[in-house]
């Protein structure tokens, strides 16, 4: 899975927020207010075409946590994409 | 959710820059815009978000208050156009060329800028003026 739009983001006064950057711009022109955790999820998802283990697994190592504790925050987030049309299935 | 939504929600947007009035500034989904809610009373050179009344949002440039309105222009306009208080809805605080933010408070290079273009602003419109013509004649000739 992956971004379904090419996102930049920024820090306003603390808050990372996202927003579709060139073409993409026309398709997607809201922002996405993103917590510490979200934000590198995000992050992952823009970088690389990611299966949902590895970004468990990533997502786990960066917080020093175990997979079983990062799986429902990741899943969580995810929806939250699915839900607003910003995640692209590509498995 | 319309800015202005988003503005009285979070009180900012981070936005792309869409349309040339405000080049060479700002150019056609390239930089990043933080608008703020508006606050304050907007200052001469800033700029503004506010809404016509056909209800599309405009980000231009403050060029004098009068007792009654702003005097507004984009920066690659020669047209100045006048809008209410209650039209203004934001103001720019920055905008993001690259990766660098440029503060439109602090920013000495933008602030430099904000001079060289008002000051040039009747050469420019002068220029404008003298183009036209020839603009027109190329335009009717392709047609």
């Amino acid at each position: 899975m992956k971004l379904k739009y090419k996102f930049v983001v920024r820090n306003v006064s603390g808050q990372p927020v996202a927003v579709a950057v060139g073409k993409d711009s026309e398709k997607f022109n809201g922002m996405v207010k993103l917590n510490p955790s979200g934000e590198v999820i995000f992050k992952m998802l823009s970088e690389a075409d990611i299966t949902q283990e590895e970004l468990v697994s990533q997502f786990a190592a960066q917080f020093d946590i175990t997979e079983e504790t990062a799986k429902p925050a990741v899943l969580r987030f995810l929806d939250q994409l699915r839900k607003n049309g910003l995640l692209e299935e590509t498995v | 959710m319309t800015i202005e939504e988003q503005l009285r929600q979070d009180g900012f947007v981070l936005t792309l820059s869409v349309g040339v009035s405000m080049k060479p500034m700002l150019t056609q989904q390239t930089e990043q815009l933080l608008i703020e809610k508006l606050t304050a009373e907007p200052k001469e050179n800033d700029v503004v978000l506010f809404r016509r009344s056909t209800g599309q949002y405009v980000l231009h440039r403050v060029i004098r208050r009068t007792k009654v309105h702003y005097r507004i222009r984009g920066d690659n306009c020669c047209r100045t156009e006048k809008v209410h208080p209650q039209q203004i809805i934001g103001i720019l605080k920055g905008f993001y060329k690259g990766d660098k933010f440029i503060n439109c408070e602090t920013d000495k290079g933008y602030k430099a800028y904000v001079i060289l273009w008002r000051i040039s602003y009747p050469l420019r419109f002068a220029a404008h003026q003298c183009l036209r013509p020839i603009r027109k004649a190329i335009s009717m000739l392709r047609r």
